[in-house]
């Protein structure tokens, strides 16, 4: 059973790559497949792991009744699909987008805090001192109140940009290792899974 | 010469050349040395510095895509962790599919190997929708959070190690997030390492590597290991061969062949802009 779950994923894999020939039925059909697995399958645990513990043996079986509340307001969003009352679904809409913003904002300086503290350092090494320096020089560089033409002020906004280009040149090198990371995971299914061809 | 052909070569014939050269490497591997960073020593120091029988709290955040990257990172996680008697709690918040099976598997392959049993070693609570809110409700109660069953539906009341992890705040001694996107270490940070003052470690996607450094820096991630080769790293410190290290020849053939590429095409938009200015 094993091997026919390495022997299918092979054969998706490979038919996901035949994109990079050209767009084709089989990568067509790799795709269809994926989405319409990943949604059945969405659909089938959300009903056993979401909802019912939470409806049926929440509500129902232990009598919590204020369940209710989240629940119905949840099942305003289907209103949108009812003509002349989509306004109901805004409800549910609020109700998410109001209580998700303050909560992000509400959680969001213990995240960010510390790293405005870290900048408070010790300038006794030249790894501190370039943190701090390009610290100041990119922020200096995303003020776009004064005017920065010349000078100085220019050279200095010049600096932050050639700093936010030695960190795009870091991630843009990260992406390129994960993506080869990538295509090295499906080699081994198929080389080492299926194929038997290495150890 | 005509210098032009070199900044337009067909990309089939460099995604020909790119699968062949990291396909050598694993019929005839090379092996090259795999040294040790920083972060990875820090991420192995901070699960070895826990005292025996610690729980570990594994959340294996990736979808279908990144994970032949991070899923060497769960397996060396568990072997380390089942040898000092740690207890794993698995979770999966980016992927309602991918993430739980995954973390299931992997920690379960090491678990029937060491010997440790389901649900009295470590469980799999699996995914629940709305990332943020769920782990706000497992800081002070992880059955509510949970709703009171595993992530293959089955009530934790029948499993004992569900006993001793009532709350993330009381009961658990580090978080190990592997990452890929949103939801991932950030939410993790925000909402429950941070508050609670928990360490944080684990790994990224190399996609996302470079972008947490700062939060290495400041200390609020305990070191973190950076894709593929951040996983070799940490096996290496663990002490086995696993699917980390074995890649990792095919990965310096592949930079190396996309190094040569770059350098060959900047040397053609060179040449030919020079040849346009004669």
């Amino acid at each position: 059973m094993e091997q026919f779950g390495n022997i299918v994923s092979s054969i998706c894999i490979l038919m996901a790559w035949s994109y990079l020939i050209k767009e084709n039925p089989l990568y067509t059909f790799a795709e269809h497949l994926l989405v319409g697995m990943a949604v059945g399958r969405g659909i089938a645990y959300t009903i056993e792991v979401q909802l019912k513990p939470r409806i049926v043996d929440g509500i129902v079986g232990e009598g919590r009744w204020s369940l209710l509340i989240p629940a119905v307001i949840g099942c305003l969003i289907y209103f949108r699909f009812f003509k002349g009352y989509e306004w109901v679904s805004r409800i549910c809409m609020a109700v998410w987008i109001g209580y998700g913003a303050g909560n992000f904002l509400g959680f969001n300086p213990a995240t960010y805090m510390p790293q405005i503290f870290d900048t408070f350092i010790r300038l006794d090494s030249f790894d501190n001192v370039l943190y701090f320096v390009i610290v100041v020089l990119v922020i200096w560089y995303f003020i776009f109140t004064i005017r920065k033409e010349s000078g100085p002020l220019k050279h200095a906004s010049m600096l932050g940009r050639y700093a936010l280009m030695v960190a795009f040149g870091s991630a843009y090198g990260s992406i390129t290792m994960a993506y080869l990371s990538l295509i090295i995971g499906q080699l081994q299914i198929i080389l080492r899974d299926t194929l038997h061809l290495i150890k | 010469m005509n210098w032009d052909k070199l900044q337009h070569i067909d990309l089939r014939i460099l995604y020909a050349i790119i699968l062949l050269c990291m396909m050598i490497p694993m019929f005839k591997p090379v092996g090259l040395p795999v040294a040790v960073s920083d972060n990875s020593e820090t991420v192995y120091q901070v699960i070895e510095d826990l005292p025996d029988g610690s729980v570990i709290w594994v959340s294996h955040d990736t979808g279908s895509g990144n994970a032949p990257e991070l899923n060497p990172m769960i397996t060396a996680l568990a072997k380390q962790a089942f040898r000092k008697n740690c207890k794993l709690v698995g979770t999966a918040f980016f992927n309602e599919t991918v993430g739980p099976t995954l973390v299931y598997e992997h920690i379960d392959e090491v678990a029937q190997e060491m010997g440790k049993e389901y649900g009295v070693d470590w469980i799999n609570i699996g995914y629940r929708l709305n990332a943020e809110a769920t782990m706000k409700i497992l800081v002070d109660d992880v059955w509510a959070g949970a709703g009171g069953v595993d992530w293959s539906g089955d009530p934790l009341a029948g499993f004992p190690i569900m006993q001793e992890v009532k709350s993330i705040r009381h009961d658990v001694d580090l978080l190990f997030v592997t990452t890929v996107g949103s939801p991932g270490y950030a939410t993790w940070m925000q909402y429950v390492a941070e508050p609670l003052k928990k360490p944080l470690t684990g790994g990224a996607s190399l996609t996302m590597y470079s972008g947490v450094q700062h939060y290495i820096r400041s200390g609020q991630l305990k070191g973190f290991l950076g894709g593929l080769r951040g996983a070799a790293e940490y096996e290496q410190l663990v002490g086995y061969a696993g699917q980390g290290l074995a890649g990792m020849d095919a990965q310096s053939m592949g930079h190396i062949t996309v190094i040569i590429f770059l350098i060959l095409g900047n040397i053609g938009y060179f040449m030919s802009q020079k040849k346009g200015k004669q």
